[in-house]
């Protein structure tokens, strides 16, 4: 196998997604490239909220940049995640 | 506004599931006082592992937003959370007041916080902060931002 043809494996990652104060997660599958801000609007609307700008919140409680690709937010296959306000203080 | 308090138990108790299952799922554990009114979440700071009570009085919940403090678990001494930025946002923490949010009770003039808004009865009214309308999602925030924290303080 060329150097460059690795396996990287699939384009997509799935995740568990709860939302905070729903005791039931949903899974998604999404590109790993979409931004982490496109996935969680899309995770609220399937909730059926109307977040203001909504981002996730990893196992470990770190709250991620919505503006990052969720492979560069860490976000890993079979991750769980919570939905989150991006917002900040004052 | 006067909530009944039959009213307020059973509101909370409604979105109770929720805020277990959210707590479990981050290493916290919470008590309902429903004789204090009052949610009690005990839990360490991920910085200084120091034991942290996150106590949250619901007197009034949901026409109010409950009014957050933080102890030291082992002193029982009002503490404050250091702030540290949460993906380049501002931390929500503020030395005064707790927490600088519109979920938070304290933050509001009327009740000796810093922020007019439109006041503590239209908490559900105000965008464009760090925005958390159940107490389950409060919670979550708090835990969000405490990871970014670089510590308490007296």
């Amino acid at each position: 196998m060329a150097k460059d043809d690795k396996p990287h494996g699939p384009p997509t990652i799935t995740v568990h997604v709860y939302e905070p104060s729903t005791p039931d997660p949903r899974d998604f599958t999404w590109p790993k490239t979409m931004k982490v801000g496109e996935a969680a609007v899309e995770a609220a609307k399937a909730f059926g909220l109307a977040a203001e700008d909504p981002t996730f919140q990893n196992a470990g409680g770190e709250i991620l940049d919505r503006q990052k690709p969720l492979v560069a937010a860490g976000v890993r296959d079979g991750d769980r995640l919570e939905l989150v306000s991006a917002g900040g203080g004052v | 506004m006067t909530v009944p308090r039959v009213i307020t138990i059973a509101t909370v108790e409604e979105e109770l599931p929720g805020v277990k299952a959210y707590a479990e799922r981050h290493g916290w554990t919470v008590t309902w006082d429903h004789e204090g009114l009052r949610l009690i979440f005990e839990g360490q700071h991920p910085s200084n592992h120091r034991a942290l009570r996150i106590i949250a009085a619901v007197d009034g919940y949901r026409a109010l937003p409950p009014s957050w403090a933080f102890e030291d678990a082992i002193s029982g001494a009002p503490c404050r959370l250091k702030r540290g930025a949460v993906a380049g946002k501002p931390s929500i923490f503020h030395e005064g007041c707790g927490i600088c949010a519109p979920f938070n009770r304290r933050a509001y003039k009327q009740h000796g916080g810093p922020h007019a808004w439109s006041g503590p009865e239209s908490w559900l009214d105000v965008h464009g902060h760090a925005r958390a309308i159940r107490l389950a999602d409060m919670f979550a925030l708090i835990v969000g931002h405490l990871k970014a924290s670089p510590g308490t303080a007296p």
